[in-house]
């Protein structure tokens, strides 16, 4: 403990030097900080007008629909209704920097290697230039897994998206073999923090997860419910995911909101592998026009990994 | 040469006696108290209650960290006599927040300003720190109608003077959008004109809710005299969205399925299973036409 | 008369395999059952440790267990389809085989299922496909094929017993057996006099059994093909599967009734029964199933490769090459497709232990096919694998998933020596049946009426 702490004062010293610098770079992410709303049982002071300080229930506005607790059993196989969520990624903005994969592991209690959005190195044709591809579950209209499954665990809602309900999933992997896009997983690995049958589970959050059962992209509508972007949208850190509700035609990434349908027409959003009738409702914008090349993607990969990922996008 | 060479030394001499141990003695002090930092924020609200919300943090960067639980005191200002509005404290996050009403009357200095200081006293391993935000009270209106079949959004900018009366306020930017589920979408960006007044055309094609309703919001950002200022009044011009009808092209992904299937698979059974009972039958009536004499011995 | 007598040597000839057991006997049980503790241990290991002791992953979910659960269900689908069409056709030279047919059928499909439940992640909710059925899954179908199979092919199996038990109970004085299988023969025999009346209702509930039993072999191994192809995958989703399926079904079932018999032939010196002519024709099937397996097979793979696309090109690639899947798919191919073709049809190397060995092979080269079919498709996604952990790649079965496969294939061999314990291996009543004593139960009416006509 004692070394830690000393450590750490040093690098507080070497970093002190530099304060100057950063305290530009301080004040933004000072205020990303201050989006994040305080816990919700938390009670705040309000100066009344004669001049007194009262204390009230910090009022729900954090809570965009109602209810805003994750719907649980029956209710949650049912979609929040009138909403209809999409998510663009925009593919020039990537840089593999795989904040999105971290942020939802965090979010969803996943082991480290469990990824359900994947960041893929992509190469359409042999002359055209590698692209990052952050892949998470496509939530298609016209879903494969929930035509195979056998016992509906896994379900389409009104509002788009398809969740799985680890309390009735038998663990058959028919779903995993039956979607073209390898967006499901298994939990092979039995985790201490799972649990089955817990009352607080929620197939909207997915947690607590449980062994032995499928999981998946789920939309993160527990988050939506409060006006928040699912977490790999919120943490990328270069806004390359949008995300919204296709009736409002409206998508962001927390930075910047724009009209869906027109970001769509304009960039020429695509649905990656169109031609398989599954209509998905995650759209790509082209790889063009790169904020970064490609190469700075591989900073946070080994070089046994680069190899790998380029073998894998050479044509055999 | 010479001299050269003793200007150097007495530069060198100079550095390890004097800037040396300074530089030491800083860092001794830094070791023992870290410094704070405070950031507020004045806004008001769709509601027109006004809002402080305050952040404290030690590091800056990737090291930033707000600190939790501490207690903040905010004091304002009338003429030249501080007074203490209230003390609150940070969350686990290091943010705070303080709502004033409506009505309640900030006192104003000579130029319209009022003052919120926040002071943090700091604690053993924290140094104290104090921030003072300025604002000025601006009232926004917003009213909509239509002319010659064109939609317009007006939206009036005032201060109200010492007598109550409206006072426009020229140039203020304003932004103006609808609001979305996760954020605003902002359409335009306008100005108000010497009376005070901005208007905007607004589309036909912004998507609504099953009955058309849009709910408009008109922000002024961090706006160096009036801070944030947020304003939100609703109407029905966006576009009706059904959504009520769900298409299932193929709804085999449905909990239901289609009834080609429950009968074929109903007809299959039925046809097997029929089958099958009557050859059971007739094997059980072997054992009802046994002979009671021995028939000869197989 | 005649027939009687004739039963009583045959029983008379076979009777120290149905008699009380011997040491060797035992042996044979015992080996067996170490076997299936083995695969016991490995299945306790499993369920308490998880399934990442198998060498399933998240793009590979399907292994060696689907691979077994497919290629069993197959084997037990072809006897039902073999016995029912050679019963109904009254094949006469066919009799001596319905009864090792049938109990391959039972067996199978006891066996087949359990490696199903050895994939599934979570096997005790099983009931879950009871209590939320959705008919739109294939595994619904194929649980509802299955279930329906399983109990109409045992019913089947004890039915075509009965004449049997009959000889036995009366015969029961003669042989050496324990005192409760005495009572159990009288009690399974049903009361069986071979009255004609009786007679005439045990055939027809046999004719009609056996036509029962071909469409529903051949609709629940299609709906587990379809298994495979309903899902968006290459090299699965083809209109081909279920055909194609049906036919390896077939393939192998006659390949393991050759086994079966040959084993049978050399350790019980069952000549007489089992002749020359058996192994003779069965083989000549042998090679037209393996001519059409290539023909199937090549009309599949012609059609993928012509036109090629991106995906496909990558999982036609890994057969062709020697690094992945090259040694694997050029060995089977020869031995499913070409092998029977070369060792049964040119007369120099025919023989019946040629024709036997050949089966060995054509039974390995169809396993190996299935194994083909499932794990270098699965392991060929759409999108490009970038996993960096070589177990998530490439599928390798673990020593849990071999002894599960071994403990399977003794459970099955178990029952086959039980079985021909308890009753003998060949349906001799039915066998001593004259030809054309029994009219096929469709007929009856058209007859008559054809020949009023």
């Amino acid at each position: 403990m004692k070394d830690k702490k000393s450590n750490s004062r040093r690098k507080f010293l070497s970093t002190g030097l530099k304060i100057g610098v950063a305290t530009a770079a301080g004040g933004l992410a000072a205020a990303k900080i201050l989006e994040e709303p305080p816990k919700k049982s938390e009670k705040i002071k309000v100066l009344t007008t004669d001049g007194t300080v009262i204390e009230v229930e910090k009022p729900a506005n954090d809570c965009k629909i109602n209810p805003c607790s994750p719907a649980k059993g029956i209710e949650a196989r049912k979609g929040i209704p009138g909403r209809s969520f999409v998510m663009v990624i925009d593919l020039a903005k990537c840089k593999n920097a795989r904040k999105c994969v971290e942020g939802c592991q965090k979010g969803h209690d996943l082991l480290p290697d469990q990824e359900l959005m994947k960041v893929y190195l992509m190469k359409d044709n042999p002359e055209s230039e590698p692209y990052w591809f952050p892949k998470n579950c496509f939530h298609c209209d016209n879903p494969p897994c929930v035509k195979v499954c056998p016992v509906g665990a896994t379900f389409k809602r009104t509002d788009n998206v398809v969740l799985v309900d680890a309390d009735r999933c038998i663990g058959c992997k028919f779903c995993i073999s039956a979607c073209p896009y390898s967006a499901r997983i298994l939990n092979w690995e039995n985790k201490e923090t799972y649990a089955s049958n817990d009352p607080d589970y929620s197939p909207e959050t997915q947690t607590p997860g449980q062994h032995g059962v499928v999981s998946k992209c789920d939309f993160c509508p527990d988050r939506a419910r409060e006006g928040k972007l699912p977490y790999c949208a919120s943490s990328c850190p270069m806004g390359a995911i949008y995300f919204g509700d296709k009736n409002e035609d409206t998508v962001t990434n927390g930075e910047e909101t724009l009209r869906f349908k027109e970001l769509i027409k304009e960039r020429v959003g695509y649905r990656y592998l169109e031609e398989l009738g599954t209509e998905p409702n995650v759209y790509y914008l082209p790889p063009v026009n790169r904020m970064f090349p490609y190469e700075r993607g591989f900073s946070n990969l080994s070089e046994e990994k680069k190899e790998i990922l380029l073998k894998s996008i050479s044509k055999p | 040469m010479k001299p050269k060479y003793i200007l150097t030394t007495a530069l060198l001499f100079l550095f390890f006696f004097y800037y040396l141990p300074a530089k030491t003695t800083a860092a001794a002090n830094i070791q023992k108290k870290t410094k704070t930092r405070l950031k507020v924020y004045y806004e008001k609200l769709a509601n027109s209650d006004k809002k402080i919300s305050i952040i404290l943090f030690q590091g800056t960067g990737k090291k930033m960290k707000g600190i939790e639980n501490a207690e903040l005191v905010l004091t304002t200002f009338d003429l030249d006599n501080e007074r203490q509005l209230t003390t609150i404290y940070t969350d686990a996050n290091g943010n705070a927040m303080l709502i004033i009403e409506a009505k309640y009357l900030f006192p104003k200095d000579e130029r319209g300003y009022s003052v919120v200081k926040v002071m943090y006293s700091g604690n053993d391993s924290l140094k104290a720190a104090q921030k003072k935000v300025k604002f000025m009270d601006l009232n926004v209106d917003v009213s909509f109608e239509i002319v010659d079949s064109i939609k317009l959004i007006t939206v009036s900018t005032f201060e109200i003077d010492s007598i109550g009366n409206p006072k426009p306020i020229e140039g203020v930017k304003l932004n103006i959008g609808v609001e979305r589920l996760f954020s605003t979408l902002y359409l335009s960006k306008i100005e108000t004109n010497k009376k005070g007044i901005g208007t905007m055309e607004f589309p036909e094609d912004i998507a609504g809710d099953s009955i058309g309703t849009i709910n408009v919001i008109v922000k002024i950002d961090d706006n160096d005299d009036y801070g944030t200022i947020t304003k939100a009044k609703k109407i029905n011009w966006g576009t009706i969205v059904d959504y009520s009808n769900v298409s299932e092209n193929r709804s085999l992904f449905g909990d239901e399925a289609p009834l080609w299937m429950i009968i074929s698979v109903f007809v299959v059974l039925a046809g097997a299973w029929y089958h099958f009972i009557l050859a059971i039958y007739k094997v059980l009536k072997i054992k009802k036409i046994e002979p009671k004499i021995l028939n000869e011995p197989l | 008369m005649d027939s009687h007598l004739k039963a009583k040597e045959l029983l008379e000839e076979n009777k120290t395999f149905i008699e009380k057991p011997n040491k060797q006997w035992f042996l044979k049980v015992f080996i067996l059952a170490v076997l299936i503790c083995i695969g016991l241990y490995a299945l306790v290991l499993q369920i308490t440790k998880g399934h990442l002791i198998t060498g399933m992953r998240d793009n590979v979910v399907w292994g060696v267990y689907i691979v077994n659960f497919v290629f069993i269900l197959g084997l037990s689908y072809a006897g039902a389809l073999i016995a029912g069409i050679f019963h109904l056709a009254r094949v006469e030279w066919a009799k001596p085989l319905q009864r090792i047919l049938k109990l391959i059928t039972v067996f199978a499909l006891i066996v087949g299922p359990v490696y199903i439940l050895l994939c599934l992640g979570r096997p005790e909710r099983l009931l879950n496909l009871f209590l939320y059925p959705r008919i739109q899954s294939p595994i619904t179908w194929d649980l509802i094929a299955i279930m329906t199979d399983l109990i109409f092919c045992i019913v089947y199996l004890y039915f075509t017993y009965i004449k049997d038990f009959a000889l036995l109970r009366d015969n029961s004085a003669n042989l050496n057996l324990y005192g409760w299988r005495k009572k159990l023969y009288k009690f399974l025999a049903l009361g069986y006099q071979n009255t004609p009346e009786q007679k005439k209702l045990l055939n027809r509930a046999l004719d009609i059994m056996a036509a029962i039993i071909i469409p529903t072999s051949i609709i629940a191994y299609s709906l587990l093909a379809w298994l495979f192809g309903m899902n968006l995958k290459v090299g699965w989703h083809s209109a081909m599967t279920a055909p194609f399926f049906v036919l390896s079904a077939v393939y192998s079932g006659i390949a393991l009734l050759i086994i079966i018999m040959w084993i049978y032939r050399k350790t019980q010196r069952l000549e007489k029964v089992f002749t020359d002519n058996h192994f003779l024709y069965l083989g000549f099937s042998l090679v037209i199933l393996s001519l059409f397996y290539g023909y199937f097979y090549f009309s599949q793979y012609i059609t993928d490769w012509y036109n090629i696309q991106e995906t496909t090109n990558r999982l036609l690639s890994k057969y062709m090459d020697f690094s992945q899947y090259g040694i694997h798919f050029s060995v089977a191919i020869f031995m499913v497709a070409f092998l029977p073709s070369i060792i049964i049809g040119v007369p120099w190397f025919r023989s019946i232990n040629s024709i036997a060995i050949t089966s060995v092979f054509v039974l390995a080269g169809l396993w190996v096919m299935r194994y083909l079919m499932i794990v270098p498709v699965l392991e060929t996604p759409y999108l490009p694998m970038q996993d960096f952990r070589e177990s998530w790649v490439h599928y390798s079965a673990t020593w849990i998933e071999w002894s599960l496969t071994i403990a399977g294939i003794a459970i099955c061999v178990l029952f086959f020596v039980v079985a021909s314990k308890l009753a003998p291996i060949i349906p001799i009543s039915e066998m001593l049946e004259k030809k054309g004593e029994n009219k096929f139960v469709i007929f009856y009416k058209t007859r008559r009426k054809l020949s009023k006509g």
